[in-house]
């Protein structure tokens, strides 16, 4: 196996050039191993040769985001590096943010794998770990030999593109990401066992985790309706015939506003339905059954609310990513408000 | 599907006629239609002008007889 | 009630002149299968192809997949469907091992929606019916057929092919039998009291699509409003439930050799007490659907009496949703729970993977992800879908879920979504 060429990435401390008082050093390289990337040569062993540490200040990347990792990515391609290699940072923040935005930096724009190491309260845990692999590591430099020997195993693993195994087995921070895998056994046989491990009143380990959705704060409720604007938003897959915005059947990432100025109601002949994930026939026959335009325009007659909002808005939501969901509810959102929109009616599927 | 809504955070949430037809429903003559759709969207609408501190379920009385009380008041 | 499946192996599947099964080569008459098929009016041409582990070949359009049994002593095949009405799940039953039919869409509603298997290559591994030999049956529908006429002919030409085959063991002695024997749960013998009664939820349909009404998928009942109920494990095992039209991650050959009910057989009065299986359909409404988990719920802890349900569901994120809230009723109720989900996320995040978050649901399983993207080589013969041969002849990009047999949702399948 050809010895691997490997950079390191430290911060004016672990880099020997000093504590806070240099942690306003710029970028700079020296070639081999320095200050702590010497455990990291000697976790690599034969497998690889630190052929440069790259170090700079925790503060002159805080306080240079846009430009300091463009610095350092330069610094690094320089070396013509198989892998690199960022921290450990334990439980400094500063030192931490910059270890996983370097490693992102690397994995994106020099395409080589990347891994750092952090305790799991440091800050770059949560910006970067769906980006970048982090191994877990205790609060302060202890351990560093044992950790930094977790962090050489991974990288290894990742340069050589050999398969990894589970977030708990390399140490890493798990990166929410899923990626199919062959079990041993059939899911009914898994089913079996996990089934009766939990009767046992033994630990089990779901093979899905428990989502966590952040709470929404609910908007104050409307005083009254007689001069509220009430806007018509759906789901269900609601297009005018023809589907001009090109809305997609599955997994959208469009949305349509649709005017009904004028209109009391919705014409089944001008309008369509694209969504997947149910029988569209009712809705399609008539279209009130999902955005129900003629209630209330007999609502906004009779004066029981004061304005229904000339558009209405539609999209997908099948296979719908939560990331388009939330960013197309964001956008409906920012409209409906700079239209003056007081609530709105959302029917979903 | 009230329950995914709870899940995802919706605060006020009112079940709805089904799926395939959530403000309708084509087994009803379309007079008992129009008066579900109308019963539906008034208790949407009280579900606006109320104060709620999570997701909420505006549950629904599913009796056809009750339509006509929730139409007329949802007209005062 | 006791079942006695009695197995032959196959190993080679060849065209002949008589069907006969001699030293595990099953020999099959391709013209006289041709002729039985075709007496069914409203199909108007039948092609048949085998195709044998390991060739290069990839048959397109699948639209369902079922495995060879015969009914031997007077017993109906496939009740209500094919056969007359009866009960099924006990006597005996002539089963083959290692031959699959496969049924394909000659009228497919979207051109673009396949789904394939793969006689070699990466996609081999992820499924069943690259390791069997499969004879696969093309039928194309008559003028005037309409969709749903269309599929319940063709599926029924695949259960008639499923007997045709099996039938052709029947005077051969067996090479193994399994005997499946469980009495009704209240008869526990003493020493066995102690186990951890089991039950199995099975949640046979998805309601997103109603059933046609001649889409038989219990006892040939097109379980349009049917409610929870309680059948015997054999009568799953024997033919009294095949799948209906919309197949998403799910066979019928799946639910023949039903990996939840061997699993618990298997494990019948060792480490646990099977204490039998609750049917349910996903409902489409929400009083409906929170009728039939208080219904579900009810027979599981109140007249099984189990301590833990295992679930599985068919369909997509309502059946999902639907199965939870019925576990979550028997939690609710004492009984500890375990579902087999899908990895519903369609970006490869791990906060896509489920739509429920209901308390006591912590044991959950995964079928793996339907949308990750795969690629698979090209292949030298392409069966089943002729106008497609020069798409899927070639290598492509496609889903884990367009690969038949990779993803079955009652959990035969192997493929797992890991979280990373």
């Amino acid at each position: 196996m050809q010895t691997l060429r490997v950079v390191c990435y430290l911060n004016q401390f672990f880099g020997q050039l000093g504590g806070e008082d240099k942690a306003g050093v710029g970028p700079q390289v020296t070639p081999g191993a320095v200050g702590a990337a010497r455990a990291v040569q000697q976790a690599l062993g034969e497998a690889g040769t630190v052929v440069a540490t790259v170090v700079c200040g925790d503060n002159y990347i805080a306080e240079h985001p846009d430009t300091a990792v463009a610095e350092l990515l330069q610094l690094v391609a320089a070396q013509r590096p198989d892998l690199v290699v960022t921290g450990p940072a334990f439980l400094a923040g500063r030192y931490g943010v910059a270890c996983g935005a370097l490693c992102a930096g690397v994995q994106a724009q020099l395409k080589v794998p990347a891994v750092t190491g952090m305790h799991a309260e440091n800050p770059g845990v949560e910006m970067y770990r769906r980006q970048v692999y982090i191994v877990q590591t205790g609060p302060e430099a202890t351990r560093m030999l044992d950790e930094v020997r977790r962090l050489v195993s991974l990288g290894l693993k990742l340069a050589r593109r050999e398969p990894l195994g589970s977030p708990a087995v390399e140490g890493y921070f798990p990166r929410g990401l899923t990626h199919n895998t062959i079990a041993d056994h059939n899911a009914a046989q898994r089913a079996t066992a996990m089934l009766l491990a939990k009767l046992a009143g033994q630990r089990i380990v779901s093979e899905v985790p428990l989502p966590d959705f952040p709470q929404v704060p609910a908007p104050p409720p409307l005083k009254e309706l007689q001069h509220a604007t009430i806007a018509l938003v759906t789901d269900g897959g609601f297009v005018p015939r023809g589907n001009p915005d090109r809305i997609e059947a599955l997994a959208a990432t469009r949305y349509g506003a649709y005017s009904i100025q004028g209109q009391r109601q919705l014409d089944p002949g001008q309008y369509d339905n694209v969504h997947r994930g149910y029988d569209t026939t009712y809705v399609k026959q008539d279209p009130h059954r999902l955005l129900p335009v003629d209630v209330a325009r007999e609502l906004e007659q009779q004066g029981t609310i004061g304005k229904l909002h000339e558009t209405v808005y539609s999209t997908t939501g099948v296979a719908t990513t939560l990331a388009h969901s939330a960013r197309m509810g964001r956008e409906i959102a920012a409209q409906l408000r700079a239209a003056g929109v007081d609530a709105v009616i959302l029917t979903s599927t | 599907m009230t329950p995914v809504a709870v899940m995802v955070g919706a605060n006020r949430i009112v079940p709805a006629a089904g799926i395939i037809h959530p403000l309708g429903n084509a087994e009803l003559s379309a007079e008992d239609e129009k008066t579900l759709r109308r019963r539906i969207v008034a208790k949407a609408l009280q579900a606006l002008r109320t104060e709620v501190a999570q997701p909420t379920v505006f549950g629904g009385d599913e009796h056809p007889t009750a339509i006509h009380d929730a139409g007329e008041r949802a007209g005062t | 009630m006791r079942l006695e499946l009695h197995w032959s192996q196959v190993e080679t599947l060849t065209a002949g002149t008589s069907p006969r099964l001699a030293e595990k080569t099953l020999e099959v008459n391709l013209d006289e299968l041709r002729a039985l098929l075709e007496t069914d009016t409203r199909l108007q041409r039948i092609h048949l192809d085998l195709t044998a582990p390991g060739d290069s070949c990839r048959i397109g359009r699948v639209v369902d997949v079922m495995a060879p049994r015969a009914k031997v002593d007077g017993g109906e095949d496939f009740p209500g469907v094919l056969g007359q009405l009866t009960r099924v799940g006990s006597g005996r039953t002539r089963a083959l091992a290692g031959v699959a039919i496969v049924v394909t869409d000659q009228q497919p509603e979207n051109p673009g929606a396949l789904a394939l298997i793969d006689m070699s290559g990466p996609a081999a591994a992820l499924t069943a019916f690259a390791h069997t030999h499969n004879l696969v049956i093309s039928a194309w529908p008559a003028s005037d057929v309409g969709r749903s006429e269309y599929l319940s002919a063709i599926r029924l030409a695949g259960l008639k092919a499923a007997v045709h085959l099996a039938q052709a063991a029947r005077d051969v002695e067996a090479d193994a039998v399994e005997v499946f024997d469980l009495p009704a749960p209240t008869r526990v013998p003493v020493t066995w009291q102690h186990l951890p009664r089991v039950a199995y939820v099975f949640q046979i349909h998805s309601h997103q699509r109603p059933t046609g009404i001649d889409e038989g998928i219990l006892y040939g009942d097109p379980v349009r409003r049917m409610l929870p109920t309680v059948v015997h494990p054999n009568e799953i095992l024997d033919g009294a439930i095949v799948r209906g039209f919309m197949g998403r991650h799910a066979t019928t050959y799946a639910i023949q050799n039903h990996p939840v009910v061997r699993a618990l057989y298997a494990r019948h009065g060792h480490t646990l007490w099977f204490a039998g299986v609750v049917l349910t359909v996903a409902q489409a409404t929400e009083p409906e659907r929170v009728r039939s988990a208080c219904l579900a719920a009810g027979l599981v802890a109140h007249v099984l009496g189990a301590d833990g349900a295992l679930f599985t569901k068919i369909g997509g994120g309502a059946p999902h949703v639907d199965m939870a809230q019925a576990a979550a009723q028997c939690e609710a109720l004492g009984v500890k729970t375990t579902l087999i989900v899908e990895d519903m996320s369609t970006d490869g995040s791990q906060e896509g993977m489920l739509l429920f978050n209901f308390p006591g649901l912590d044991a959950l399983v995964n079928v793996g992800s339907g949308q990750e993207r795969v690629r698979l080589p090209a292949m030298e013969r392409v069966i089943g879908a002729d106008d497609l041969i020069p798409t899927l002849q070639g290598a492509l990009q496609t889903t884990y879920g367009s690969i038949c047999g990779a993803i079955e949702q009652v959990g035969a399948s192997r493929l797992m979504a890991l979280v990373q």
